[in-house]
């Protein structure tokens, strides 16, 4: 019971830094045109959103089983946060950008935290066995 | 077997002396028990005897070797083969279940899994086989006492000695007790228990009375 | 055996999960402390180190009035825009007491393919650079040749070629990190100058009329030789060259810098002191703690035929164990934000930082595990002993109470 309700704050506190990294908090580099880290920045803004509501979601679910499998989803949300900057729509190339210095790497602290929180959530679910709560 | 001589304890604070000159002897197949009030010493003698508390005066011997003469190391390989103690709580860690309690201080020794059945086996003679994968907290104070001498019979022991066994406990749960430890004793091993049940007298081959000094 | 005896160790952790847990929180927080404060410090020499090299000269010579500017950006690992006459290095080489001249131009340019980042582009001569020359040769033997690049280890290359106002050059060598400007910067022979001012001046004009014909310089790099006063030195090249630089003395600012590394290194010092220093104490406490309140369990164990050495073998190491965990889970926790947030705080520091390699962290959190494993085994041997040691049937009765 307290198990959910802390892995679902997790998750939701996660996905708002996701869509607060790069908007508010290490914003990518601001410029009149549409570089690679404002695609980067909408998307993350989407993947965020769908981890916070996940987490939501998982809240209401009692069956472990369920969100043993919100879990594995997460999981890759998380890993989608890391692909992003790093190949998916990538940021700038100089290393001094205000993307690069700061967005990247809070990007990748977060990215490995939702990683760890639900690969350790699932394999704590996964564990503990069938008894509901 | 296990055989006092003149042992004597006094508390180091006050100077009160507890048990002055106690001779004593277990035999093998003997179940023995030791009354009287409270403060008379019983619990005092049962450590004494048990090789727990080192008697101010007095020795205590297991087959002719002083208990306190020996080394922690060779005392330890006594407590575990030998000479078990049942204390008068029930202790329990409360995060791990009743049986991993029970395992887990011979865990080293043997296989865990023919310990586990041991364990399991004489759970069932005493009556709450089926709790062994329960926590301590979902246990009553009967059944921890219950699961506390299965803790101490689990390597097979050739003494046991028991305080206040069935102290706090129903009449059915403290005879279920004393006719165990009372098998147990006939199996050709010896149990020393302190208690004030009456009923002892009907399992027990010999009691002695201790007078509070 | 040893499969069962972990077991147990870990049963024992499991059912103190309170206390565990915060013997976790305290050492992962000792050794965040500790893995960040000693990164950051040790990238912050290697930055300096390799700052040292930049600013190798005695005295280095700045149009006049760009002074201030070039003290700043020089610490700030960077280059300044500005430009004097380039004959003004002919004129002071042959002053008594100069050792060595050379002589640097810098421009700045938008790199093509990359956002509205700007690089650096460096001429300098290779016969007489003694400033970014001897770096270069550490990984470009060649005399570097016209139209040719060296660039840092920021700069991004397509194919081996870099386009710059709208031409492509060749990229004969890329340098290695460094942690400074030196990173971001396009390096030229002296002799591709002109061509390039002439394909920046198509692209955006940016110097003077004056400055258009002749070639220009940004700064001029002297050596002097021993036994030489620095004023007199100036004094004639004032004359020689007329009133047109200002001077810098590189290694002042360098000093400069060192002090404020030293400051910054000496308050992460300072704070990894008083916070070690802080959670030591409180592992004291938790240890305290956890190992009186388990009294009656080692006794009850001992009772049971386990001796007193293996009962402290056993609290020694579930305390081990589980602050080797904690101490990995800082050190990790560090890592994840220390290493990719490097150049952010070497940035909001103004200073130069070369983040570790793999290896280097690898040791660090290897080194920082053993310290922490060894603080909390000194934190709780004490108690170890004190419990292991009382008669089993006292600590047993008194619980009974």
């Amino acid at each position: 019971m307290k198990n959910r309700f802390i892995v679902a704050a997790l998750f939701l506190l996660a996905g708002l830094l996701v869509i607060l990294i790069p908007t508010v908090l290490f914003p990518v580099c601001e410029s009149e045109m549409k570089m690679a880290c404002y695609y980067t920045k909408q998307a993350e803004i989407g993947v965020g959103a769908v981890i916070l509501l996940l987490g939501i979601v998982s809240a209401l679910f009692s069956e472990k089983r369920t969100r043993a499998g919100i879990s594995i989803a997460q999981f890759f949300n998380g890993a989608l946060v890391l692909a992003l900057p790093f190949k998916l729509t990538g940021l700038c190339k100089m290393s001094d950008m205000a993307c690069k210095a700061k967005t990247q790497p809070a990007l990748i602290v977060i990215g490995v935290l939702i990683l760890v929180i639900a690969g350790v959530n699932f394999g704590y679910l996964a564990s503990t066995g069938s008894k509901d709560d | 077997m296990l055989v006092s001589e003149k042992i004597t304890y006094r508390y180091k604070k006050n100077k009160r002396t507890i048990l002055n000159s106690v001779d004593y002897s277990l035999e093998e197949g003997q179940f023995s028990a030791v009354m009287g009030e409270s403060g008379s010493g019983k619990s005092t003698f049962l450590a004494i005897m048990a090789g727990i508390l080192k008697p101010v005066e007095g020795t205590v011997r297991y087959n002719d070797v002083d208990l306190y003469e020996l080394t922690d190391k060779e005392l330890s390989k006594i407590h575990r083969n030998s000479i078990c103690y049942v204390p008068q709580s029930n202790i329990m860690l409360k995060n791990i279940t009743v049986l991993e309690n029970i395992v887990n201080p011979y865990i080293e020794a043997d296989p865990e899994a023919d310990l586990k059945k041991k364990a399991i086996s004489l759970l069932e003679k005493l009556g709450i086989g089926n709790l062994a994968g329960n926590y301590p907290y979902e246990l009553s104070g009967g059944e921890l006492k219950r699961a506390s001498i299965v803790r101490a019979a689990l390597m097979g022991p050739k003494v046991i000695i028991a305080d206040e066994p069935t102290t706090g406990l129903d009449k059915e749960t403290g005879n279920r007790i004393l006719s165990f430890l009372s098998e147990y004793a006939k199996e050709g091993n010896s149990v020393l228990v302190a208690t004030h049940d009456e009923h002892i007298e009907k399992y027990a081959d010999k009691i002695i009375r201790l007078e509070r000094k | 055996m040893i499969k069962s005896k972990i077991r147990s160790i870990l049963s024992g952790v499991k059912s103190r999960i309170f206390y565990s847990t915060c013997l976790v929180i305290t050492t992962a927080v000792l050794s965040f402390m500790l893995f960040s404060g000693s990164i950051i410090k040790s990238s912050l020499n290697k930055g300096m180190d390799n700052m040292d090299r930049r600013l190798g000269s005695d005295i280095m010579l700045v149009p006049k009035g760009s002074r201030e500017e070039a003290e700043n950006l020089l610490l700030e690992g960077q280059r300044g825009t500005f430009y004097f006459d380039g004959s003004v290095d002919d004129k002071v080489k042959d002053i008594e007491g100069i050792s060595e001249v050379t002589s640097q131009c810098f421009l700045k340019s938008l790199s093509a393919d990359c956002c509205s980042s700007e690089v650096e582009l460096v001429f300098y001569d290779p016969d007489t650079d003694f400033v970014v020359g001897p770096w270069i040769e550490t990984n470009y033997k060649n005399s570097l040749k016209k139209d040719d690049v060296i660039v840092g280890s920021d700069i991004v290359t397509e194919n081996g070629t870099i386009k710059l106002f709208g031409k492509d050059y060749e990229v004969v060598s890329q340098m290695a990190k460094t942690g400074t400007a030196l990173d971001s910067s396009v390096y030229f022979s002296s002799e591709s100058m002109a061509s390039v001012i002439a394909d920046a001046e198509e692209k955006n004009s940016f110097l003077t009329e004056e400055q258009k014909d002749g070639d220009i310089l940004s700064s001029v790099f002297i050596n002097l030789n021993a036994g030489y006063n620095e004023d007199d030195v100036i004094r004639e090249c004032h004359e020689k060259a007329g009133d047109v630089f200002d001077v810098v003395y590189p290694k002042q600012l360098n000093e400069s810098l060192s002090d404020n590394l030293l400051r910054i290194t000496d308050i992460v010092g300072a704070v990894i002191l008083i916070g070690g220093v802080l959670l030591f104490g409180i592992l004291v406490l938790i240890n305290s703690v956890i190992i009186e309140s388990r009294k009656q369990e080692v006794a009850l164990l001992r009772v049971l035929g386990n001796s007193k050495g293996k009962m402290a073998a056993m609290l020694i190491s579930e305390t081990g164990i589980v602050s080797l965990f904690g101490s990995l889970v800082g050190c990790l926790l560090g890592a994840l934000i220390v290493i990719p947030f490097g150049r952010y705080i070497g940035m909001s520091l103004s200073m130069p930082y070369l983040g570790p390699d793999f290896i280097g962290s690898t040791l660090q959190i290897i080194f920082i595990m053993a310290i922490v494993f060894l603080v909390a085994l000194v934190s709780s041997i004490v108690f170890v002993f004190h419990v292991t040691g009382i008669e089993p049937y006292l600590a047993l009765k008194k619980e009974a109470e």
